[in-house]
C-alpha cells in the first residue's frame, strides 16, 4: 500500500471513529423548570418490559437526553427534538433498573454551552405488563367511517398488526371485541352494517351467531367473558345518539332501553334474571367477578323523553350472584355504589383479576363516558368498600374504558387529554394499595408525529397475554358466507 | 414516405386524438373529475404512502391519487386524464404493432381506452382502474418485444405478473392472459409455458385471499378491485379488460387481410372503434352518468362560491330537493333568499333543507347547515362526509377544522391543519389557519369564524332533534346579527305557510341587526296575517279553538303595526289589488298568474 493510500485510510478511519465516538456533553448550568416534552413521561411508572419510551423535546434548540440509573449513564442525541432509544440499549437499561428509578435530564444547547432542565424520574416497576394490547381504531365520530379495524400492538416493541380490518368485508362496522381474561384464544366481536352477527372464536373455531331473540330487545352489545370461558355476559341495548349544539361533549350516546343476559357458548343459549331485565330500569355494562360467582352491572332508573332528559339518567353499580354450575342468578341485586345519590353516573365496572379492586368510570350522567369530558376513573376497594378517585390517572378531559393486566398491577385506559377528541391509550401502574401512579401514553417510535398524524381513536383497549393468531380468510368466509347460528333462550324453572 | 414524415404524421394523429379526448372529457366529465378530487386527499407523507403501498395494488393507487389531486381545476382533470389515456393508447398501439399490425390499425388501439374513459363516468369506478390498466399495458409492451433469449421474456412474463399483482392488483391476470394471447398469435413456441402466467396470477390472488389481504376472490382477479365495495359493478367495466386480448386477436385476424387492402384495414378498424365507442357511450349515458355530473357541478360551484352559476344550474331542478336546496343555498349566500324565495318553485321547508333519514355522507347538507349557522350539526355531517371514497374529503375536512377553530378546540384543529399541510393544493390554506390557533381574538375578528363562534347557542340542546327551526331560533337568540341564519329562519316559516310564527318572528327579531328591513315576502305574509285575523269573526275563532284574548292579540297586527314593522306602502297597495283580483278570479290559480312570485300565491296554491 502506498503511503498516500495509508494516510487516506487512516483519515477515513479517524473521521469514522469521530462520527461514532462518544461525544458526551457536560451540563454547564441548570434551569429551574422541567422540559416541555411530548408525551409527558415525567415521573411516570413503567413496566420493565415496555417498548422504549421515545419522546420529543418541544423546544427548538439542539438537545440531548442524559439518562442515569443503575448500570451506568447514557446520552442520546435529539434528532429534531426526538429522543429515540435503541431497543437493545433500552432493554438492557430496563433489566438493570427493574424496581429502581431512572433519572432523565434534557439538556439544550445555548450558545456553546449545554444547559440542563430540571431532571425528572421514571420508575421502572418490577412487575411486567401483559405483552399485547388490542384495540379498535375508528374515527372519533359520530356516525361515519370508511376504514376501521381491530388491531394488536406488541407492547415490548412498536409492532402493530391487524387482527381484522373491515376492508375485507366491504367496509362494515366491527366492534366490541372482547377476550376471556386476556386469552387471545377466546375472543368475540360484533359485525354491523353488513355481514351482521357476533363472531365467536374459541381455539381457532370460528362461529357467527345471530343473537337477536324474541325475548331480547336487540342483538348482543357490550360483552364480558366469564372467567371459565363458558359464558359471556352481554347487554342488549336500544342505543341512539344525538349531537349537542354547543356542549363541549359534542355527542350524547344513550339507551332508551337495555337489559343484561348471559350467553352459554357451548349450548348457544341465553339466560337472564328478571332482575336484570326490567322495564323500570336500564341495565348495561355487565362484568363478572374473577371468581365468576358475581355479575356486576350498571343500572339506572328508566327515563322517558330521551334525549331531552338524558341528564336525568344516572347509573349505579350493582351486583347479582351468578351460579356458573347451572347458569342461575341470585334473587336479589346489591347496589355496590349508588352513584345517583351523588348526582353522578357510573359505567364500565372492571374488577382486578386478584379480586381486590373494582375500577369504574364516573361522570355526570348517562353511560357513554367516552363523550363525557368530566368522566374520571374511580376505584372501589372491595375489601373495605371505600370509593376513591384515581386522581393520578385522571385529567381534565375524558378517562374511560379501562382494562386490567393479568397481574392486577397495570391498567390501560382511554383518555382524550392530549387533544380533547382523539382517544389515546394510557397505562397506569396500580400499586398494592390500589393507588394509581401517573400514567404514560402508549409508546411509539416517534410519538409526536405518530399521534398527530393518526386520525383514529383507540377504542376499547384490552390487554392480552399473547398475540392473537386468527385465520383471517376463515374469518372472512364465516362473516360473509355463514348464515349464522341462532341462539335460544334457556327456560328457567 | 420517409421515417420523419411518418413520425410527424403519427405525432399529429396522437395530438389530434389527445385534443379530442380533452374536449370530450371537458365537456362530459370535468365536474366528475373534480368530484374525484374531492373524494381523496393525497398526502406527501411517508406514513400515508407506506400504508397505501402495503396494500395489494397500492402502487396503482398511489399513482392514481397523485394524479387526481390536480383535478381541482376543471381543465387539469380532463387534460391529465386525456394525457394518461393517450399514453395508454400509444402503448396499446405499440403493442399491436408488435402483434403485427401496421400503423393503419391505430384506431383499434383506441377502443380499450375509449371504454376506460367510459368507465370513468361511473363515480364508483376508481381512478386506479386506469393507472393499473396502463401499468399492465406497459408490462405487456415490454413482454412483447423481441428478445435474443427465450428466458428473458419468460422472466419478464413471470416477474411482471407477480410485480403487477403486488403493485397494481388484479390487472396481473389481465396482463397474464394478454401475454398468453400474444404468444398464441406471435410466438407459439411452448405455449403451455405461457399458460404459466395466468397460473401465477391465480396463485398470487389465491394467496392474497388466503392470507386475508383481500377479502374475496373477485377483487383479486377482476376489475372489481377498482370499484367501490358494497356496490355491484356494472358489466361495462369489464369491457376495457376484455378488449385488450380481443384487440390482439382482432389485429391478428386483420393482418390476414392483404397489405393491398390497407384501406380496408383502416375502414374496419375505424368502424370497430367508432361503433364500439358509440355503443359504450350509449351504455354509459344510460347506466352510469345519471345525475352524477349534475351533483358534481353543484359541488364544484358550492365549493368555489359560484353562487350565481349555482343558481342557474339548480334552477331547472327545483322539483327535486337537491336542486331546490342548492338553489336556495345560492340565494342565501347572495343575501337574497327571502327576497327571491318565491321567484322559484318551492315545495315547503324541505326545499330549504332536506334531511335524509340515513347516515349517508351528505356534502349538501353540511353546507346548508353551515350557512344556517347550525355549527354543531354541520360539524357532525361534515365529519361523516369527510370520509370520502378514497380518503379524506378536503372540503369537508376544512369545514370540520373551521368549526373546531370556532369551538376553540385548537389542539384538534392543529391536527387537521397538519394533515392538510401535507397536501399540495390545500397546504397554503391550512397554514393560513395557524394564525387562529389559541388566539380567540383572531377567531372572533374573522368574518366566518367569528360569526360561526357567535352562532353557537347559549341555550344547550340537541341539534336537528325535531325541526331545524328549533335550532335556528336558538342560534338567532344568541346571534341575531347573523343575516344568513335570519334569512333561513324566515324562509323556513314562510315555506311552512306558518303565518302565526312569521308574525311572532317579526315581533321578536324585526329591527335586530340581522333584520333591519323586512323582505317583501315577509311583508306579504304579515299583511295576509293582518287581513286574515281582521276578517275572522269572534264566533268562528272561538269555534276553532282560539280564545278571545288570542284573537285580540292577533288583531293587534293592523296596518299601522305593519307599517311600523317594515311593510311598505307599495306592498299594502299591491295587497289591496291582489285581494280584489282574488275575489274576481274566484280562487283560480291561473287567473292569479301575475302573483306567482308572491307569498300570497304560494300560500294559496303551492302544494307542500
Amino acid at each position: 500500500m502506498r503511503k498516500n493510500d495509508k494516510f487516506i485510510w487512516l483519515l477515513v478511519l479517524g473521521l469514522f471513529c469521530m462520527a461514532c465516538g462518544d461525544s458526551k456533553v457536560t451540563i454547564m448550568s441548570t434551569l429551574d423548570e422541567t422540559p416541555p416534552i411530548f408525551p409527558d413521561y415525567k415521573e411516570v411508572t413503567i413496566p420493565y418490559n415496555i417498548a422504549p419510551l421515545n419522546f420529543s423535546y418541544l423546544g427548538e434548540e439542539n438537545c440531548r437526553l442524559l439518562v442515569e440509573g443503575a448500570g451506568g449513564k447514557w446520552q442520546i442525541e435529539g434528532d429534531n427534538g426526538l429522543f429515540a432509544f435503541s431497543l437493545s440499549e433500552w432493554k438492557q437499561m430496563m433489566e438493570q433498573n427493574k424496581g429502581k428509578r431512572l433519572t432523565l435530564t434534557v439538556a439544550i444547547q445555548k450558545s456553546n454551552d449545554w444547559v440542563g432542565y430540571r431532571p425528572f424520574e421514571i420508575s421502572v416497576a418490577s412487575q411486567p405488563i401483559d405483552p399485547y394490547l388490542s384495540y379498535r381504531l375508528i374515527p372519533p365520530g359520530y356516525e361515519g367511517w370508511k376504514t376501521m379495524g381491530l388491531y394488536q400492538r406488541n407492547l415490548e416493541t412498536y409492532e402493530q398488526t391487524a387482527i381484522y380490518e373491515n376492508k375485507l368485508t366491504d367496509g362494515n362496522c366491527v366492534n366490541c371485541h372482547s377476550f376471556c381474561g386476556g386469552d387471545p384464544g377466546k375472543m368475540l366481536f360484533h359485525a354491523r352494517a353488513g355481514h351482521e352477527g357476533t363472531i365467536m372464536i374459541r381455539d381457532q373455531k370460528i362461529e357467527k351467531l345471530n343473537t337477536k331473540t324474541d325475548a331480547t330487545i336487540s342483538a348482543f352489545v357490550y360483552p364480558y367473558w366469564h372467567p371459565s370461558g363458558r359464558y359471556v355476559a352481554f347487554s342488549v341495548n336500544q342505543t341512539k345518539q344525538n349531537f349537542f349544539n354547543t356542549h363541549a361533549n359534542r355527542v350524547e350516546v344513550y339507551d332508551t332501553a337495555s337489559d343484561v343476559v348471559v350467553y352459554d357458548v357451548e349450548e348457544y343459549k341465553i339466560a337472564f334474571s328478571p332482575l336484570l331485565k326490567t322495564d323500570r330500569s336500564f341495565e348495561t355494562f355487565p362484568a363478572f367477578s374473577p371468581d365468576g360467582r358475581n355479575l356486576y352491572f350498571c343500572s339506572a332508573q328508566a327515563v322517558d323523553s330521551l334525549p331531552q332528559k338524558s341528564k336525568d339518567v344516572k347509573y349505579d353499580l350493582c351486583r347479582i350472584n351468578f351460579n356458573p354450575d347451572d347458569m342461575t342468578f341470585g334473587n336479589h341485586v346489591d347496589t355496590v355504589y349508588c352513584a345517583s345519590k351523588q348526582g353522578k353516573s357510573a359505567s364500565f365496572p372492571r374488577i382486578s383479576p386478584d379480586g381486590r379492586f373494582l375500577v369504574f368510570t364516573l361522570h355526570a350522567f348517562g353511560n357513554f363516558s367516552i363523550w363525557h369530558k368530566d368522566a374520571d376513573l374511580y376505584r372501589i376497594d372491595l375489601q373495605t368498600n371505600q370509593v376513591e378517585p384515581m386522581t393520578e390517572a385522571n385529567s381534565d378531559d375524558v378517562e374511560s374504558y379501562h382494562s386490567w393486566s393479568a397481574n392486577s398491577r397495570w391498567m390501560v385506559f382511554g383518555s382524550r387529554r392530549t387533544d380533547g377528541l382523539y382517544t389515546q391509550p394510557f397505562i397506569t401502574y396500580i400499586d398494592e394499595a390500589g393507588k394509581a401512579h401517573k400514567p404514560f401514553l402508549l409508546p411509539q417510535k416517534n410519538p409526536l408525529k405518530d399521534y398527530r398524524r393518526l386520525m383514529f381513536s383507540y377504542n376499547i383497549p384490552e390487554l392480552l397475554q399473547k398475540k392473537v393468531c386468527v385465520d383471517k380468510h376463515a374469518l372472512v368466509r364465516t362473516m360473509r358466507e355463514s348464515k349464522g347460528i341462532s341462539i335460544n333462550v334457556k327456560r328457567l324453572d | 414516405m420517409n421515417t420523419m414524415k411518418k413520425y410527424l404524421i403519427e405525432c399529429g394523429i396522437w395530438l389530434f386524438v389527445f385534443g379530442l379526448f380533452v374536449l370530450f372529457l371537458r365537456e362530459t366529465q370535468a365536474y366528475l373529475l373534480f368530484s374525484r378530487e374531492q373524494q381523496q386527499l393525497f398526502l406527501f407523507d411517508e406514513f400515508y404512502l407506506s400504508d397505501l403501498m402495503r396494500q395489494v395494488g397500492g402502487g396503482a393507487v398511489v399513482m392514481a391519487r397523485y394524479v387526481v389531486q390536480f383535478f381541482y381545476s376543471l381543465w387539469l382533470g380532463p387534460l391529465l386524464t386525456a394525457l394518461l389515456l393517450v399514453v395508454i393508447a400509444i402503448l396499446i398501439m405499440k403493442l399491436m404493432r408488435n402483434v403485427g399490425a401496421s400503423l393503419f390499425l391505430l384506431p383499434i388501439s383506441l377502443l380499450p381506452v375509449a371504454f376506460l374513459a367510459i368507465s370513468l363516468f361511473d363515480k364508483f369506478f376508481r381512478y386506479e382502474g386506469v393507472t393499473a390498466y396502463g401499468l399492465a399495458v406497459f408490462a405487456l409492451l415490454l413482454y412483447s418485444r423481441e428478445y435474443k433469449h427465450v428466458w428473458i421474456y419468460r422472466g419478464i412474463g413471470i416477474v411482471s405478473t407477480i410485480f403487477l399483482f403486488c403493485f397494481a392488483g388484479s390487472v396481473a391476470l389481465l396482463f397474464s392472459v394478454s401475454a398468453f394471447v400474444f404468444d398464441l398469435i406471435k410466438r407459439r413456441d411452448s405455449l403451455f409455458v405461457s399458460l404459466l402466467y395466468p397460473v401465477v396470477a391465480l396463485v398470487c390472488g389465491g394467496v392474497a385471499v388466503c392470507l386475508g389481504s383481500i377479502g374475496v376472490y373477485a377483487p383479486a382477479f377482476t376489475p372489481v378491485a377498482y370499484y367501490e365495495p358494497m356496490i355491484a359493478m356494472p358489466w361495462i367495466h369489464y369491457v376495457a379488460w376484455c378488449l385488450l386480448p380481443i384487440c390482439e386477436v382482432l389485429v391478428g385476424l386483420l393482418n390476414l387481410v392483404s397489405v393491398a387492402n390497407r384501406w380496408l384495414q383502416v375502414g374496419l378498424a375505424m368502424m370497430l372503434a367508432i361503433v364500439g365507442s358509440y355503443f359504450g357511450y350509449g351504455c354509459a349515458k344510460e347506466r352510469l352518468i345519471g345525475d352524477t355530473q349534475l351533483f358534481s357541478r353543484y359541488e364544484y360551484q358550492t365549493i368555489h362560491g359560484q353562487w350565481k352559476e349555482l343558481q342557474k344550474t339548480a334552477y331547472p331542478y327545483t322539483e327535486t330537493y337537491q336542486g331546490a336546496n342548492y338553489l336556495n343555498l345560492s340565494l342565501a349566500e347572495q343575501g337574497r333568499l327571502v327576497d327571491d324565495l318565491f321567484c322559484f318553485s318551492q315545495h315547503g321547508p324541505m326545499s330549504l333543507i332536506y334531511i335524509p333519514n340515513d347516515k349517508t355522507p351528505d356534502f349538501r347538507l353540511a353546507h346548508i347547515l353551515f350557512a344556517m349557522g347550525n355549527m354543531g350539526a354541520a360539524q357532525n355531517v361534515a365529519f361523516n362526509a369527510s370520509y370520502g371514497m378514497c380518503g379524506y374529503n378536503p372540503t369537508m375536512l376544512k369545514m370540520v377544522l373551521q368549526i373546531d377553530l370556532m369551538r376553540g378546540a385548537y389542539d384538534v384543529a392543529l391536527k387537521y391543519i397538519e394533515l392538510l399541510e401535507k397536501s399540495w393544493h390545500y397546504a397554503d390554506w391550512a397554514t393560513g389557519q395557524r394564525k387562529f390557533l389559541h388566539d380567540d381574538r383572531a377567531v372572533e375578528q374573522d368574518p366566518i369564524l367569528g360569526n360561526g363562534r357567535r352562532d353557537f347557542p347559549k341555550e344547550e340542546a340537541f341539534v336537528l332533534l325535531n325541526s331545524p327551526m328549533d335550532d335556528l331560533y336558538r342560534i338567532l337568540d344568541t346571534n341575531p346579527s347573523d343575516k344568513k341564519s335570519m334569512q333561513y329562519a324566515l324562509a323556513f316559516l314562510l315555506l311552512a305557510k306558518d303565518i302565526n310564527s312569521v308574525r311572532s318572528f317579526i315581533d321578536r327579531y324585526y329591527g335586530s341587526p340581522g333584520l333591519k328591513s323586512l323582505p317583501i315576502a315577509a311583508q306579504e305574509a304579515l299583511l295576509f296575517y293582518s287581513d286574515y285575523y281582521h276578517t275572522l269573526t269572534e264566533e268562528y275563532a272561538l269555534q276553532h279553538g282560539m280564545s278571545k284574548e288570542q284573537l285580540i292579540d292577533c288583531q293587534r297586527v293592523d296596518l299601522d303595526y305593519c307599517r311600523a314593522h317594515g311593510v311598505a306602502e307599495e306592498t299594502i297597495d299591491r295587497f289591496g289589488v291582489f285581494k280584489e283580483t282574488y275575489g274576481r278570479a274566484r280562487q283560480s290559480a291561473e287567473a292569479l298568474g301575475s302573483y306567482r312570485n308572491t307569498f300570497w300565491y304560494y300560500l294559496l296554491f303551492a302544494q307542500i
